[in-house]
């Protein structure tokens, strides 16, 4: 009978606790700002907004449409997370590289921020639209192809937000030094939304390696790159997979008709005519059916000049970079007045 | 008055919401029953003395250790200056018939943990425990044999009179063996190397401590106690201090994370304060209760453990011990503000002989989560015949993890998640035979599933204390 009073006395003490397990579910949004940036070879001709994609194969669409403020340095709003039901359908970008052992876990999703010129007017982003900027383009290991395009920017995948959009799942996988890492990352707050790098991968021999990313962007604004608007559409539409090659280049001579045309051009292969130096060749046309619009000074003479002229080429998220290259000559002597290079 | 009692406000915790008011009525009680403080004749004594698991000799004190009752059959009896006493074993730990569980690093194995202690001048005790062991027959002939040695010098001597009543200094270092602080809310059964040192006068006891590697590679653990009435009374006070170590210094020899100075703790030193109690209370039962606080972040982060035991013995037959704890830990109370983990060794199977319910298991989730405990736990002995004894324990641990500011989620061994309540039943029963009529040698079968997690090499510190499977055991012990 002791023993029973005892465990009755032990219960009614386990009773009075009122045991009560408090949980609460993760943080579902974030404070994001972004540095505003210069647009490439582009004039705003209506209102500069933002917006957020989130896209997958089956599903796209767009939330917190705002207008980004003019004459300041950066803009910031609150990003939240989609419901589950549209989370559900979003493709899990690859971006992330998140290795889980069961591929079906893989729930990280990639919020596209887009700077638009809202050119109808409509307040909302659309095909009508001009792409400004995006939140920074992935080109893996072709970086060398398009680093023309955008000078400004490299890949900072680490500086921009992840939303892990199954957060329990996640955790599951994760032994206690990565959820410590995990912690450390979001400055331990239990959120689904990560500046950083978080990757797992599997050696050989069948061990976790865990990489980490220290390229945290802590002081709270982040970039964006902007670029061809064909390029930027690309990226959006491929979902940050674009493959890019080297394309063709093909080149032209002009030189100026004080020459003697024939002498000059006698045994040159390439397409070689005579012009007249003195009118200005119209270089507004040239940059605006290129994608990228270059002018390079000859260091051997002042009298030679390059205009390069690249074309992108995108077809089924591969792209190729084809260049013409359009060789001016004239007299050092007697340079023409819009004539770009200086006669030192 | 308002500051002490602003120690006890759990109010703004939920989970402990009653507590306190609970705490105080059941400290009162025992007060006023109190009828003796518990001596023992062991330095630093850390047998649980209500459990009636086998808990070896320690590493100090083998005299006195040899002269308990317990004791009285060992084969080798106490000499005047050399005390000797050695445990044998002999076993297997394997799976069940049919289950898919594997068996464990001690599946066939030895085990000689032998004990000497050379008393000098009698004040000087050299003590050596030889652990000589080899947990796998499966390995090759003798290649798994391993051997722990731990070596102390215990110098006990009265230095002076004082008020008619003798001044005893205590020095111990420096293998500690098992170590416990107060009742176990910080460290409990730990078995430690570093040095202790100790004045006793009447029945006041000052007692300093320091453990050179705890939980985690670089910690060093300094720990002060003021005993009263013959250590019915503690007041206490540790520091658990962390060094740092160098950024390309990330792994220590034991293969285990050790943080860099970009992952380094928030605090490198964490204090705690507060006071243990622990006595018996009419015949059988027992109590013993203890609180600390740390101060962290301009916030106190407390901890508390209050135990009832009920331990007897029924027509020299049945004994039987019925016991019951209580622990909380706030978060944050742990020394680390990370989730690193702890890790201890040496993983024998001795370390079977205790409850799961430890400090140690605490400490990692302390870092994110408020816990509460609940343990209930049961030990009986049945002798069937003067050599047939059936016996069981059974531990039941509820787990209570609450969520606090960060709202964290982490997943820890097992799939468990927290926050959460975790529910836990560890069970030991079996059948043991004695070799020889009244004495202890004996050869025991049996299920469990608490099992000691080794690596390879036992000595390497593990962060699992126990493998859960259940398991099937078989074990000779003789006791010389």
């Amino acid at each position: 009978m002791k023993f029973i009073k005892l465990y009755l006395v032990a219960l009614n003490f386990l009773l009075l606790t009122k045991c009560r397990v408090e949980e609460y579910g993760p943080a579902d949004s974030i404070k994001v700002s972004y540095f505003i940036p210069n647009p490439h070879n582009y004039v705003i001709e209506n209102q500069l907004r933002y917006t957020v994609l989130w896209s997958g194969p089956e599903v796209e669409y767009f939330t917190h449409d705002g207008v980004v403020p003019t004459g300041e340095e950066s803009f910031s709003f609150e990003l939240l997370m989609p419901s589950e039901k549209n989370l559900e359908k979003i493709y899990s970008d690859d971006y992330f590289k998140f290795s889980y052992r069961d591929e079906n876990h893989r729930k990280v999703v990639r919020p596209r921020i887009i700077l638009y010129d809202d050119l109808n007017g409509n307040k909302q982003f659309d095909d009508s639209d001009y792409v400004v900027a995006i939140d920074g383009l992935y080109w893996g290991d072709n970086h060398y192809f398009v680093k023309d395009f955008l000078p400004d920017s490299s890949d900072k995948d680490t500086r921009h937000v992840s939303a892990l959009v199954d957060l329990e799942n996640f955790f599951k996988e994760l032994s206690i030094e990565e959820t410590n890492k995990f912690y450390e990352l979001t400055n331990q707050k239990y959120t689904g939304f990560l500046k950083g790098r978080f990757e797992r991968t599997y050696s050989e021999d069948g061990y976790i390696n865990v990489v980490y990313s220290n390229e945290i962007d802590n002081s709270g604004i982040l970039p964006l790159y902007s670029g061809t608007e064909k390029l930027l559409r690309t990226d959006l539409k491929c979902f940050r997979k674009i493959s890019f090659s080297s394309g063709t280049y093909n080149s032209k001579i002009l030189v100026d008709n004080r020459y003697d045309e024939d002498f000059f051009c006698a045994g040159i292969m390439r397409s070689c005519t005579g012009i007249d130096m003195t009118q200005e060749p119209d270089f507004n046309e040239m940059k605006n059916k290129a994608d990228l619009f270059t002018i390079k000074c000859a260091m051997a003479s002042s009298a030679i000049m390059e205009a390069h002229q690249s074309f992108l080429e995108c077809k089924d998220c591969s792209c190729s970079l084809n260049t013409l290259i359009t060789t001016y000559y004239t007299h050092e002597d007697s340079l023409p007045a819009w004539w770009p290079c200086p006669n030192d | 008055m308002d500051k002490l009692f602003s120690l006890f406000n759990f109010k703004k915790n939920k989970v402990l919401k009653h507590h306190w008011s609970v705490s105080f009525w059941v400290l009162l009680l025992c007060v006023f029953f109190y009828q003796k403080a518990l001596c023992t004749d062991i330095y630093l004594d850390p047998t649980d003395s209500w459990s009636l698991m086998y808990q070896g000799p320690y590493n100090r004190n083998l005299h006195e250790q040899l002269k308990k009752p317990e004791n009285e059959n060992r084969l080798i009896t106490d000499f005047e200056k050399l005390a000797v006493a050695a445990d044998v074993f002999v076993g297997s730990q394997q799976p069940l018939p049919k289950s898919e569980h594997r068996q464990t690093r001690f599946h066939g194995f030895y085990i000689l943990d032998a004990y000497t202690s050379l008393r000098l001048f009698d004040s000087i005790d050299i003590n050596l425990n030889i652990t000589l062991f080899n947990p796998s027959a499966s390995d090759g002939y003798k290649f798994s044999n391993q051997i722990l040695t731990g070596l102390n010098v215990h110098l006990h001597k009265e230095i002076l009179e004082l008020a008619s009543y003798p001044l005893i200094f205590n020095l111990l270092l420096m293998d500690l063996d098992s170590i416990t602080i107060g009742n176990g809310l910080l460290i409990e059964q730990i078995p430690l190397e570093g040095l202790a040192a100790s004045i006793d006068w009447k029945n006041i006891s000052l007692t300093g401590l320091f453990a050179g590697r705890v939980f985690w590679p670089n910690d060093d653990f300094f720990s002060f106690s003021l005993g009263l009435f013959q250590g019915h009374i503690n007041f206490l006070a540790s520091l658990w201090k962390f060094s740092e170590v160098d950024e390309d210094d990330d792994w220590d020899f034991t293969g285990y994370f050790i943080p860099s100075k970009e992952t380094d703790f928030n605090s490198a030193y964490s204090v705690y304060v507060g006071f243990s109690t622990k006595f018996n209370l009419l015949g059988p039962f027992g109590f013993a209760a203890e609180y600390l606080f740390k101060p962290v972040d301009n916030s106190l982060a407390r901890a508390f453990m209050l135990r009832a035991d009920y331990k007897d013995r029924f027509f020299s037959k049945i004994k039987v011990h019925m016991g019951y704890q209580l622990r909380y830990y706030q978060h944050k109370f742990g020394p680390v503000s990370q989730l690193l983990e702890p890790t201890t060794s040496p993983a024998l199977p001795k370390r079977e002989n205790m409850y799961f319910t430890n400090s140690f298991e605490y400490m990692l989730a302390s870092v994110f989560f408020d816990q509460l405990s609940h343990t209930f736990m049961t030990e009986f002995r049945l002798d069937l015949t003067s050599k047939f004894q059936i016996f069981y324990e059974l531990e039941y641990l509820i787990r209570l993890l609450s969520a606090t500011q960060n709202f964290a989620v982490v997943y820890f061994d097992n799939n468990k998640r927290a926050p959460g309540v975790w529910h836990d039943i560890f069970y030991h029963a079996g059948l043991s035979y004695r070799l020889i009529k009244n004495a202890p040698h004996r050869v025991s079968l049996f299920i469990s599933n608490k099992w000691v997690y080794s690596d390879s090499l036992s000595v390497k510190p593990m962060p699992l204390r126990y493998a859960t499977d259940p398991l099937w055991g078989f074990e000779l012990e003789l006791f010389l």
